[in-house]
């Protein structure tokens, strides 16, 4: 418990260094969010005025303390572009991205795990060398590429999956895992090949381990051996790299969400930084940051239960 | 295209090991992968022979959804507050009626208004509205709507700049009359009242301008039923809309594709159903895809968008008109179009581009002409006592703009001329223009319905100094164009005013040269065969509407799947 606080405390200051470099940086940005409102005809008492009505002429630390003091009471302020509250835009995307993001996890994991325990029985055997040679590829493959690849072979050509937009999970879910399955394999693609070379690499290792050799020893079946003696100890750096990777993964929604026109946190970024939309890129930033805080406590959170030396550690400290 | 060479795998066969084995299966894989990407549409080609899908006729049947994918979202609904381009025009057209629209003929007809009539001197103009519409809230149109809406324009910062000055007032003559009173004669003043000034909305969004955006009233043919910007609008028909039998559709869903590609295989894959695009890969792409019909702006009546490049006026070197020259001496269109445009886009020589406007003329445009450049270039080094002429040329983040200004850059340098090409993010680019803050900028504009549109681009009026905020980016100061651009717009005789904005495009393609121009922009609608209804529509007293209006945008009340 103590450990957790500890952990909740730490993202105080995480959170107010992201926030506050991330709004020093964003003021860096060249063009003026007021003349990208008024467009080519803005005048110079238009830009003022609307200057004045953003709180942009204020100094930048009032905007900043401004905007702490407003995101403490849950108001992330409006988009200087639409008007919309930006907790409201992040609340209608989030759904999306997280989406995306669990799926695309998913089919990498469902697909990486087996694949690898596979591999590392028959170590440069035929299947070993196949996946080393395809995941290589995947590895090589940037998410453009594979997307518009998969989106004319299977939205263009055979009519399969739509090629672009978001089907809400609420209002048909065939419909809504059909649209986030071409953008979660774009995504999940580069993640089979971590997770496979990182999980064989390790299984390797561990089946070379005194217990393995007793649990053979014992009789125990090859199967039991691999899925419930073998891939626990094996997965402390699979689980690591998964944590570490939703950094990563949200980098990667930022190129599928524009690529598939999916609504998500990604999509708002790129367009909220293209109109200096300043609120709402803090906002997200602002999101992101919580989001890969929690993701990497909850990995803290899961080595306990994952290996029983971190529990007892913990309990007996 | 990528397609496999005949021949390849009929060597002889050797034993496989395992790693060949594997590499084969591997090669199988991604040879049916490539082959049928490569492959999309051969079929859809051979119904069409290479040309695209004829574009229908027939009348559209009541009923259904259409989907359509634009390039860019909205920033809202208000006509005094957000930016109508042509997407939000779009938008903009589902929900509100203008009060004119531009028929075949290139004319501005009554729309949501009954007539449109000027004075003797065409001073003051007199709209009366028609009878009996209401709005989507279900109040009454009145005069009090285009009264309210006209004065909030006045005061809008965004909206107020092309009016302001010569527009006095609007006033109420009656319940359904307003008086417009302008500084002078305003003869072209009817396109006004065609697009984002002209939507006439209920008085009753002023009140609350902070909802105003995402609340819109109108009298349109749909009613907004949900926006979720980044991701779609859903507008569902109005069930008391006022022109009979209209509109055709049940629903409209737009929805922002920002990437080019993206919206095109959307297309492909019937995940939408219509989309437009000034992309001339895509209108490349899609010449050979028989399942789909498209139409260009090409050939419509009025003024295309030009692609140029603006020159800084005010700033040495550009300031000098032989250096200008020399740039339009030392510039290859036909090369440049070949090479960026796939030869596709149409030449252009002036402002008013060199198919369909009726303002189009010779005007005297300097034809590719190394020699004489380098000619132009030595004298202005010679004269100025100095060793080189180089400035920056700007243009916006993307990959294809950089390909574009790099050939730029190299056949000026063959004239002598250095060029550093700088590379500016969108909104900077605005303010840079505006202040004055740049020597040379990829640019494109003037795609308006009328020449008296661009008043304010060309007017001296306009041309601050460099360090303020100036209309007139060029900075381009001309009496003889200040005279034109009154004639223009005073002036009753069509004649007359074709003459005025002949001479400017003369004067600008001569005397002047503030605009290297490169070619016109072609914009695109692309839709499947089932969409009826983009080309043959007629206005409320029975006139042809207009096939397509500049700039990918129309009326989707009269367009219905079949």
């Amino acid at each position: 418990m103590r450990a957790v606080v500890g952990k909740v405390l730490y993202l105080i200051p995480v959170l107010f260094a992201v926030t506050a470099l991330s709004f020093m940086l964003l003021k860096l940005l060249p063009g003026d969010p007021a003349v990208n409102i008024l467009g080519a005809s803005a005048t110079p008492e238009a830009v003022e005025t609307l200057h004045r009505q953003l709180g942009l002429d204020k100094p930048l630390i009032e905007q900043y303390g401004t905007f702490v003091n407003n995101a403490l009471h849950g108001d992330l302020g409006r988009s200087y572009q639409n008007n919309q509250p930006t907790v409201e835009a992040l609340r209608q995307r989030l759904p999306v991205t997280l989406e995306l993001l669990l799926m695309s996890q998913f089919l990498a994991l469902v697909l990486a795990v087996p694949i690898a325990i596979r591999a590392a029985t028959r170590p440069d055997g035929l299947l070993d060398r196949i996946s080393t040679g395809v995941s290589f590829g995947f590895l090589a493959l940037p998410p453009y590429i594979v997307g518009v690849v998969l989106v004319l072979l299977f939205a263009v050509q055979f009519h399969i999956f739509p090629a672009t937009g978001y089907t809400p999970l609420t209002q048909n879910p065939f419909e809504n895992v059909r649209s986030l399955i071409l953008p979660s394999v774009t995504l999940a693609l580069a993640e089979i090949a971590t997770y496979l070379r990182l999980l064989r690499a390790d299984m390797i290792t561990t089946l070379q381990e005194d217990f393995i050799m007793m649990a053979r020893a014992k009789g125990m079946s090859p199967r039991r051996i691999l899925w419930r003696h073998a891939l626990r100890p094996s997965s402390f750096s699979l689980v690591t790299v998964a944590g570490l990777n939703f950094g990563r993964l949200i980098g990667g929604t930022f190129i599928v969400e524009i690529l598939f026109a999916l609504p998500g946190i990604g999509e708002l970024t790129v367009q909220s930084i293209f109109s200096t939309d300043y609120l709402v890129v803090q906002g997200t930033v602002l999101l992101v940051a919580v989001g890969y805080v929690l993701v990497n406590f909850l990995v803290d959170l899961l080595y306990v239960i994952i290996d029983p030396r971190v529990r007892h550690a913990a309990s007996s400290g | 295209m990528f397609r496999l060479k005949p021949g390849v795998g009929h060597e002889r066969r050797k034993p496989m090991s395992a790693k060949s084995r594997a590499a084969r299966i591997c090669a199988v894989v991604l040879a049916v992968v490539l082959t049928a990407g490569a492959c999309g549409d051969s079929d859809d080609t051979s119904s069409t022979g290479g040309g695209g899908a004829e574009v229908s006729t027939a009348t559209p049947k009541a009923g259904g959804k259409l989907i359509m994918g634009v390039e860019a979202e909205v920033d809202g609904f208000d006509p005094t507050q957000n930016r109508m381009d042509v997407t939000g025009l779009t938008y903009a057209s589902t929900v509100y009626d203008a009060l004119g629209a531009f028929g075949k003929d290139g004319k501005v007809h009554p729309y949501l208004a009954e007539s449109i009539t000027p004075n003797a001197d065409y001073s003051e103009w007199t709209i009366k509205l028609r009878p009996n519409i209401k709005f989507s809230n279900g109040d009454p149109l009145v005069s009090d709507d285009v009264v309210a809406g006209w004065n909030a324009h006045l005061k809008s910062p965004l909206t107020a700049p092309a009016i302001t000055g010569y527009l006095l007032s609007v006033t109420k003559v009656d319940d359904l009359t307003a008086l417009f009173k302008m500084a002078g004669p305003w003869v072209p003043f009817p396109i006004y009242l065609t697009g984002q000034l002209g939507f006439v909305f209920s008085h009753k969004m002023l009140e609350n301008p902070k909802d105003a955006p995402r609340n819109p009233i109108g009298t349109g043919p749909f009613i907004l039923k949900e926006w979720v910007p980044g991701n779609h609008m859903i507008a569902t028909k109005n069930p008391n809309y006022w022109q009979e039998g209209l509109p055709y559709l049940d629903s409209v869903e737009l929805r922002p594709i920002v990437e080019t590609q993206s919206r095109l295989s959307s297309l492909r894959a019937g995940t939408i159903d219509l989309m437009h695009s000034s992309d001339v890969q895509t209108i490349r792409d899609l010449r050979n895809v028989g399942s789909i019909a498209s139409i260009t702006d090409e050939k419509v009546a009025g003024e295309q968008e030009e692609h140029f490049i603006m020159l800084n006026t005010a700033k040495a070197p550009l300031d000098d008109v032989r250096v200008r020259r020399a740039l339009a001496y030392a510039t290859d269109r036909e090369r440049r179009t070949d090479t960026i445009d796939f030869g596709i886009s149409p030449d252009s020589t002036g402002p008013f581009g060199n198919t369909g406007s009726a303002f189009h003329g010779d005007t005297g445009y300097p034809d590719f002409d190394l020699a004489k450049a380098k000619a132009l270039i030595e004298e202005y080094k010679t004269e100025k006592g100095v060793d080189s002429v180089s400035f920056e040329l700007g243009t916006t983040n993307t990959g294809r703009n950089l390909q574009d200004m790099s050939l730029m850059q190299s056949m000026w340098k063959d004239a002598g001329v250095n060029v550093t090409i700088k590379q500016v993010q969108q909104s900077e680019y605005i303010l840079n223009a505006l202040n004055g803050a740049y020597d040379a900028y990829d640019w494109r504009q003037f795609g308006e319905p009328d020449p008296d549109a661009d008043f304010v681009w060309w007017s001296s009026l306009t041309a601050s100094p460099i360090g303020q905020l100036a209309l007139n980016f060029a900075r381009n100061k001309d009496p003889q164009i200040d005279a034109d651009l009154i004639k223009g717009r005073t002036s009753a005789s069509e004649a007359d005013r074709k003459a005025a904005y002949q001479e400017i495009a003369k004067r600008f393609g001569t005397d002047l040269v503030p605009y290297i121009w490169l070619n016109q922009t072609i914009w695109q609608i692309a839709f499947k065969p089932k969409v009826k209804g983009i080309t043959n529509w007629t206005l409320p007293n029975g006139d042809a509407g207009v096939d397509h209006t500049i700039g990918g945008g129309f009326l989707l009340s009269h367009v219905g799947v079949n």
